[in-house]
């Protein structure tokens, strides 16, 4: 054999092992007939479908890096690769792979126990109303939920199929309806099949990159078993309880804002049991009106003023990341500051802060 | 041929020099852990350096993650690299392909005896690993056996052995790749130094693309993207995906790289 021969041997070779796996890829799926209401029919009706599977998952978001609010920025900032396994809403485990540890959700009934490999540490809390994002928000199926809540029909069109961890997935676009709107689209994909959310892209105010996206690339639709869901404290590890939702901000809280309407956004669900927070909007146009107290407002302003992109002005410090909207009220003393945070634009967010300070010197239940 | 190279390779002072000295590094660690206490940051640091205060029984595999990265890559780039071109600056290849041996098998041979290199090193590293393990790290209680996995599990005395097996097994593997390249340079040079430094050079290039977020669509060729997978062997059930892909990547980069070295050396005009 000749040299150039041998040389194209190999040539051959290498185009072979680099082109084999894009093929493979890059595979058209068969696509199915399945209307946009069809489809969105299917993807509301998937909740209970039991799954385990590998996610990657990727934020754009720049959030502040405060203590408080340091694990969320983490999360909806960077990549993420997670382990999941679901058997119910009762029953879960989500774990978050670092290149030396992982941190671990394992939910059992209301309550969950947090693994860190790291620090050694198992800490176990019970659900609260009101909780910061955990990895477990980044999985496809609970962010699809998340956004499908409360859409129109006439929101949803049809997105061809894509092939997702070996699967045939019809696409779906929501395209938010209301005018206060931050996010301008969301496609997802499901499982044909069964209909699970497979890949969710979420699309903010004009960003060519989805700011925040998540995709199995390996999942299995069978119930995972019992014993990997349960966890049991390692040898000579203490569990420590966190109270209810260490991660919450139950404790936070002094005040409410009460209205049936703000910026023209309806409240969601009535009037929060323990009048921790008030919920506006509808589907993914979503407003949420916190008052803090000093332990947390301060930090968070003090990062704020700090950070890079916010707006001060006399509504307080703006910060836009991506479709996420947030505003924190001026330092008054004695009086707590309120956050609001949401899928809305800056426009309806300065609108929401003008009634919403203007209510904090007033009587609750002033209406916009 | 091969038992010629094995001999050889076991024979040079050179070989043992260069994994006593792969094997002070961790050592060194295991005493200043030891004297101070003080395990790295969560976060930071090498795979189980923290875990070795408490549990020294994962130290092999903490001794594995500090040589994996560097120190094990360049020794195995210098030894492959010499493999060919050593031969060549010592005038001795001409004398070698005399005798009725095949180029390809002389490459082979020369293959075999950097992959054993790398068996025995990784096999002292891990073994010296274990006793510096055992003897001066670890606070739990004696008759502790159980070791907590990374899921938080426990795992038992057997089922530690046989993942720190499949662990050494899978560095050994991830040296595969570099083997192969340093061998192919190894082949289009006299100088052995520069065989090495081009493995080397290919393998910093990797190391500082896996940083870069526009490079991610090259992530999965890239030779150093899966080495430190073998923490995955510790999740609890195992993470087999970028095992598996590691070890195929692996595989890849041998049969490209060494089908080089054969299309290159079969012919090539042998002067020195």
């Amino acid at each position: 054999m000749t040299a150039v021969r041998r040389w194209c041997l190999v040539a051959v070779g290498v185009l072979l092992l680099v082109a084999t796996p894009l093929a493979v890829n890059a595979w058209p799926a068969g696509d199915t007939e399945i209307t946009a209401r069809q489809l969105l029919d299917k993807v509301q009706a998937a909740d209970d479908v039991a799954y385990s599977g590998y996610v990657e998952a990727v934020g754009g978001l720049s959030l502040p890096t405060t203590d408080e609010f340091g694990a969320v920025a983490d999360l909806f900032g960077g990549a993420s690769r997670l382990r999941v396994w679901w058997r119910s809403d009762e029953s879960w485990r989500v774990d978050r792979l670092a290149a030396s540890g992982e941190t671990d959700l394992f939910h059992a009934g209301d309550a969950t126990t947090t693994w860190d490999y790291e620090r050694l540490t198992t800490t176990a809390t019970l659900d609260a109303l009101v909780f910061l994002p955990r990895t477990v928000e980044l999985l496809p199926p609970r962010l699809a939920r998340l956004v499908l809540t409360g859409v129109r029909p006439e929101e949803v069109s049809r997105l061809p199929a894509a092939r997702i961890a070996g699967r045939t997935a019809p696409g779906l676009r929501l395209t938010p309806s209301a005018p206060q709107a931050s996010i301008t689209r969301v496609d997802l994909w499901a499982d044909a099949e069964s209909g699970l959310p497979l890949r969710v892209q979420v699309y903010g105010n004009g960003q060519g990159a989805a700011p925040v996206e998540t995709s199995f690339v390996q999942v299995t639709l069978d119930q995972p078993a019992a014993d990997v869901v349960a966890f049991e404290p390692p040898p000579g590890s203490q569990p420590r309880f966190g109270g209810v939702g260490s991660d919450s901000l139950l404790g936070h809280i002094p005040a409410a804002f009460e209205s049936r309407a703000l910026a023209g956004l309806p409240r969601v669900g009535g009037a929060s049991p323990a009048h921790l927070f008030s919920r506006y909007g509808r589907g993914v146009t979503q407003l949420l009106v916190l008052a803090l107290d000093y332990d947390v407002s301060e930090p968070l302003r003090d990062q704020l003023a700090s950070a890079a992109g916010v707006v001060v002005d006399d509504l307080g410090s703006a910060l836009a990341a991506g479709p996420l909207h947030l505003r924190l009220s001026p330092h008054r003393h004695y009086e707590p500051s309120w956050l609001l945070v949401g899928t809305v634009d800056d426009k309806t967010l300065r609108r929401a802060a003008r009634t919403v300070y203007g209510a904090d010197a007033a009587p609750a239940g002033m209406a916009s | 041929m091969i038992l010629v190279e094995l001999r050889k390779l076991v024979r040079r002072p050179r070989t043992w020099v260069t994994i006593g000295l792969l094997d002070a590094l961790p050592t060194l660690v295991a005493i200043l852990l030891a004297i101070t206490d003080l395990g790295p940051r969560a976060g930071t640091g090498p795979p189980f350096l923290s875990a070795v205060l408490s549990d020294g029984t994962l130290f092999p595999l903490a001794a594995l993650g500090i040589v994996l990265p560097l120190f094990l890559p360049v020794a195995v780039a210098v030894v492959a690299g010499e493999a060919v071109a050593g031969e060549a600056q010592g005038g001795t290849l001409r004398y070698l392909l005399v005798r009725p041996v095949g180029r390809t098998r002389l490459l082979m041979a020369k293959l075999v005896s950097v992959i054993a290199f790398v068996v025995l090193t990784v096999v002292v590293v891990a073994a010296t690993g274990y006793v510096t393990g055992a003897l001066l790290l670890g606070d739990q209680p004696l008759q502790t056996t159980l070791t907590t996995s990374v899921s938080g599990s426990a795992l038992s005395a057997t089922e530690v052995w046989q993942r720190t097996g499949l662990a050494m097994g899978y560095v050994m593997i991830s040296m595969l790749g570099v083997a192969a390249v340093a061998l192919f340079f190894s082949t289009l040079t006299d100088t052995p130094l520069s065989a090495a430094l081009g493995a080397l050079a290919l393998l910093i290039a990797s190391t500082l693309l896996l940083t870069l977020d526009a490079a991610d669509a090259l992530a999965p060729y890239l030779p150093t993207r899966y080495w430190l997978a073998f923490i995955d062997l510790f999740r609890d059930p195992i993470l087999w995906r970028d095992v598996v892909r590691g070890a195929l990547q692996q595989g890849a980069y041998v049969l490209v790289f060494l089908g080089a070295a054969w299309a290159n050396f079969t012919t090539k005009d042998i002067t020195s």
